[in-house]
């Protein structure tokens, strides 16, 4: 009777470590698999890693990585400052506004970019009566820089927020009554106090940045992901992919560990989170002017300009005849693809949840590191290893949907693990412990304790991995099976054809659907 | 029958390379409320979990009633264990009605019954409707008793309940629910880090200190007979003046004080003395000095520095004045055996 009982809890144990183990050993197959694959190439390898080619690559990623979250943090900290601390007009609007480029995929952003902006684009279209023949060229670095800082200032905006919104008050009011100036006040005790945020943010528009594989491939700039996915294509000797894949692992991996050690300073700002007090709001007078345009000019450029782009080509697009047969065959593969992907991320994350939600023990802590560790794999590098692997040692499900869908998992499922992780955090651990108190055993604590307090958390991984998989390209490029066109690769087609007006429909198209379930749960918990 | 509820022996647990508690011996009879007491950090929480079930001991073991729950190759899951938990934070379900709350832990037959027996019991008939967040600290704290109890738990385990409860209504809601345990003969163990709430709670108190005990015993005891200076100190109000053991009892600074003595004599001693011990009378000749005064309404608290520069208090009527600076005469006048330590 006794044992039994023992028995009964430690298969429960045992049960959620074989599938965190099962899960976390798929997600990391790709990186074992590429250092098998690199270290096959032997000194070869070695030598590519040190050839100026190589360290070009390096450099480029490098400069990107480090000029974006600059730009975007120049952006953002006025931003966020005026959108939570001053009487700004339309101060929500705005707040709203200057999120919105985080749904647009950076593939679509960038082509309608150089649509408009390219030598020969929309713009130099409308000056040619004022005889100007061609435009400055913006591919390469200005244009990739142009393009994801503006998909990654709000990723630095929204921390910058929410930690502004955090910081209680009081500190400032203290900063006042020892006689600092408004602005001294903002520069020696809220700056400070938003460094971790800023930290934060930062490091989330440097990953998004190396991560990221339409932008810069639009812009034709030769950063990892780019040069990767040419050789590729075109090279015979595949270690040589591998090699500067794994490059591109070690860099991103460096910054996620950066980034999970501010983290936990950040706390500190958290801590105030007590303070309901809401702070004064600064009166901008005639300042007022000037921040509006800065706003309105970020909107413009950010949402407005590519909204309008994108209806200008739409229309053409549908003057001109669009093959349509093709596009909703593309758009329910894409459905069909995510709406699996998103509950299976789901499904492979809870374990790792549950197990990390147990911070006291080691293994708890080793199992949260290593999946936010994941999530610093780009796309590239997930589909480039899996495709190896597949071909050679799987050929029944190489360049069949199921690869896809690993791709899929390994790629979400670090996401939907932040999203549980959050979700399991805010539930009080005293609750589960009176679930079993009051004689219920670990997995009906689980059903009918922690999953509905999570309820919420869990709609919104679901939504969250469904937009993020909608809006996926490069692994999508590389494991799609032949002839299985998604709403992605249709874009990219058209886009890398130049035919501008052929993208249109289907970038609404992904937009508006993979915009869908998050809209609804927003609005669910607005209801709420 | 044992008329043991709970016996711990050998206890031992740490986290990381802190350690929590260390090799305890622990018995809570039938019917009994034990307070585990003792500053924080010092164990008595780590104790509680560990009897619950929610920590795994490194040593030692655990029987509740006649069954071993945990050590001699034995873990029984907090489940099965037949205990209910009262939280700090009372940790009732947010999700939950009241009722649903208070029925969490019965068979589905039972619990319309329960549920109705358990409200009754804490006076929140007409409430079963309503969520958690809807009713007041007391309330909930109630309503946590109320589920912890439904299922008829062998016993009670209580951790710091009234923490999170204003001090008025805590005076209220901790003689409530000590009433409730005891119409209901329930056993109970009740951690705290108040002495006031352990002496007002406690059939017994087990005294932690840095994860071992220093002393269990009534409320009577430990006041009066304190096993250690840290056990007087911590059960309040004490001050400590130099002794020494001689042959007709105890010399103190202050004067001889007629008790029995077990110490050897010559044994320099400290002696634990409160404030209603110690009496005052002006004298010119002393070298005792009034260092001031706080009023408390019915009575006087006098601070004196003695020839030592020790500091004792005096508790005197209202009625009797001494200005700051006056010389006083300092008597030792306690009607019981003081507490005293060897140094």
């Amino acid at each position: 009777m006794r044992q039994l009982s023992f028995w009964r809890v430690s298969g429960w144990r045992w049960l959620l470590r074989g599938a965190a183990a099962a899960v976390l050993a798929l997600v990391l197959l790709p990186l074992c698999y590429l250092l098998v694959r690199a270290s096959e190439a032997g000194p070869a390898a070695l030598q590519l890693l040190f050839e100026a080619r190589t360290l070009r690559v390096l450099a480029r990623s490098v400069a990107l990585a480090l000029a974006v979250p600059l730009l975007s943090a120049l952006l953002a900290v006025p931003l966020a400052w005026l959108t939570t601390r001053t009487d700004l007009p339309l101060r929500r609007m705005w707040a709203v506004v200057t999120a919105l480029p985080l749904v647009i995929p950076s593939y679509i952003f960038a082509y309608l970019l150089v649509s408009v902006l390219g030598p020969r684009g929309l713009l130099q279209q409308l000056l040619q009566p004022l005889g100007i023949e061609r435009l400055p060229d913006i591919e390469g670095f200005p244009g990739a820089l142009l393009a994801l800082t503006l998909l990654c200032y709000p990723y630095v905006l929204l921390t910058v927020r929410a930690a502004l919104l955090s910081v209680d008050p009081a500190l400032e009011e203290a900063g006042r009554s020892l006689g600092l100036s408004p602005w001294r006040t903002f520069v020696r005790i809220t700056l400070p106090l938003l460094r971790p945020a800023l930290a934060g943010g930062g490091v989330l528009a440097a990953l998004y940045t190396l991560r990221d594989f339409g932008a810069v491939s639009v812009m034709r700039y030769g950063t990892f992901t780019r040069v990767i996915y040419i050789q590729y294509q075109s090279a015979f000797d595949r270690s040589g992919a591998a090699v500067l894949a794994l490059m591109l692992v070690a860099l991103t991996i460096g910054l996620q560990a950066l980034e999970l050690n501010t983290r936990g300073r950040a706390r500190y700002h958290r801590g105030h989170a007590a303070a309901k007090r809401k702070p004064m709001l600064v009166h901008l007078g005639r300042w007022r002017w000037p921040a509006l345009l800065l706003c309105a000019a970020v909107a413009l450029l950010g949402v407005g300009m590519p909204a309008a782009v994108l209806l200008f080509w739409l229309v053409r697009g549908l003057t001109l005849g669009t093959p349509l047969p093709a596009l909703w065959n593309a758009t329910g593969n894409s459905v069909y693809v995510c709406l699996v992907a998103a509950p299976l991320a789901l499904l492979g994350a809870l374990p790792l949840a549950l197990i990390a939600g147990r911070q006291r023990s080691g293994s708890g802590r080793l199992v949260e590191r290593v999946a936010y560790s994941a999530f610093a794999l780009p796309g590239i590098v997930v589909g480039l290893a899996l495709v190896f692997f597949g071909a050679r040692y799987v050929p029944a499900i190489y360049q069949s949907v199921f690869l896809l869908q690993a791709g899929y998992l390994i790629l979400f499922v670090p996401e939907a693990f932040g999203a549980l992780r959050a979700a399991l955090g805010s539930v009080n651990p005293s609750l589960m412990e009176a679930g079993r108190t009051l004689g219920r055993a670990p997995a009906q604590v689980l059903r009918s304790v922690t999953l509905p307090l999570m309820r919420n958390g869990v709609l919104a991984a679901l939504a969250i991995v469904f937009l993020t998989a909608m809006k996926e390209l490069p692994a999508t490029l590389i494991l799609a099976p032949p002839g299985m066109g998604t709403l992605a690769t249709s874009i990219w087609g058209a886009v890398t054809q130049a035919y501008f007006a052929a993208a249109a429909l289907p970038a609404v198209l992904l937009i508006g659907i993979s915009s869908v379930p998050l809209a609804i749960f927003t609005l669910r918990e607005a209801y709420q | 029958m044992s008329d043991v509820a709970v016996e711990c022996r050998g206890l031992t647990k740490s986290f990381d390379v802190v350690s929590a508690v260390r090799n305890l011996d622990l018995a809570v009879e039938q019917g009994e409320i034990l307070v585990l007491l003792g500053p924080s950090g010092c164990g008595k929480t780590t104790t509680l979990r560990l009897i619950a079930g929610l920590e795994v001991p490194d040593a030692g073991s655990i029987r509740i009633g006649n069954q071993p729950v945990a050590g001699e190759g034995v873990f029984v899951a907090t489940e099965k264990r037949r205990i209910g938990m009262v939280f700090q934070d009372y940790a009732l379900f947010p999700h939950l009605s009241v009722s649903q709350n208070i029925a969490f832990g019965v068979p589905q037959r039972a619990s319309e019954t329960r549920v109705q027996d358990g409200l009754r019991v804490v006076g929140l008939c007409g409430v079963g409707g309503r969520m958690p967040h809807e009713l007041s600290g007391g309330q909930q704290q109630r309503v946590a008793l109320a589920r912890a109890l439904a299922p008829h738990p062998a016993v009670l385990l209580l951790d710091e309940p009234f923490s999170n409860l204003d001090a008025g209504l805590r005076l209220q809601v901790r003689s409530e629910i000590r009433d409730i345990l005891k119409a209901n003969r329930l056993t109970a163990i009740f951690v705290t880090h108040d002495q006031d709430e352990a002496l007002f709670m406690g059939d017994r108190i087990a005294v932690f200190n840095a994860g071992s005990l220093e002393q269990v015993g009534t409320p009577e005891e430990l006041f009066f007979a304190p096993a250690s200076r840290f056990v007087a100190e911590f059960m309040g109000q004490a001050d400590f003046i130099r002794g020494e053991i001689t042959e007709h009892g105890l010399q103190t600074e202050i004067g001889p004080v007629l008790q029995p003595v077990t110490l050897a004599v010559g044994q320099r001693v400290e002696v634990a003395i409160r404030a209603d011990d110690v009496s005052l009378v002006a004298d010119p000749q002393s070298k005792a000095k009034v260092l001031g005064r706080s009023f408390r309404g019915a009575v006087n608290v006098y601070r004196v520095r003695l020839p030592s520069g020790r500091i004792v208090h005096s508790l005197q009527p209202h009625t009797l004045k001494l200005a700051d600076g006056l010389l006083v005469r300092v008597q030792a006048e306690p009607g019981h055996p003081l507490a005293h330590f060897a140094i």
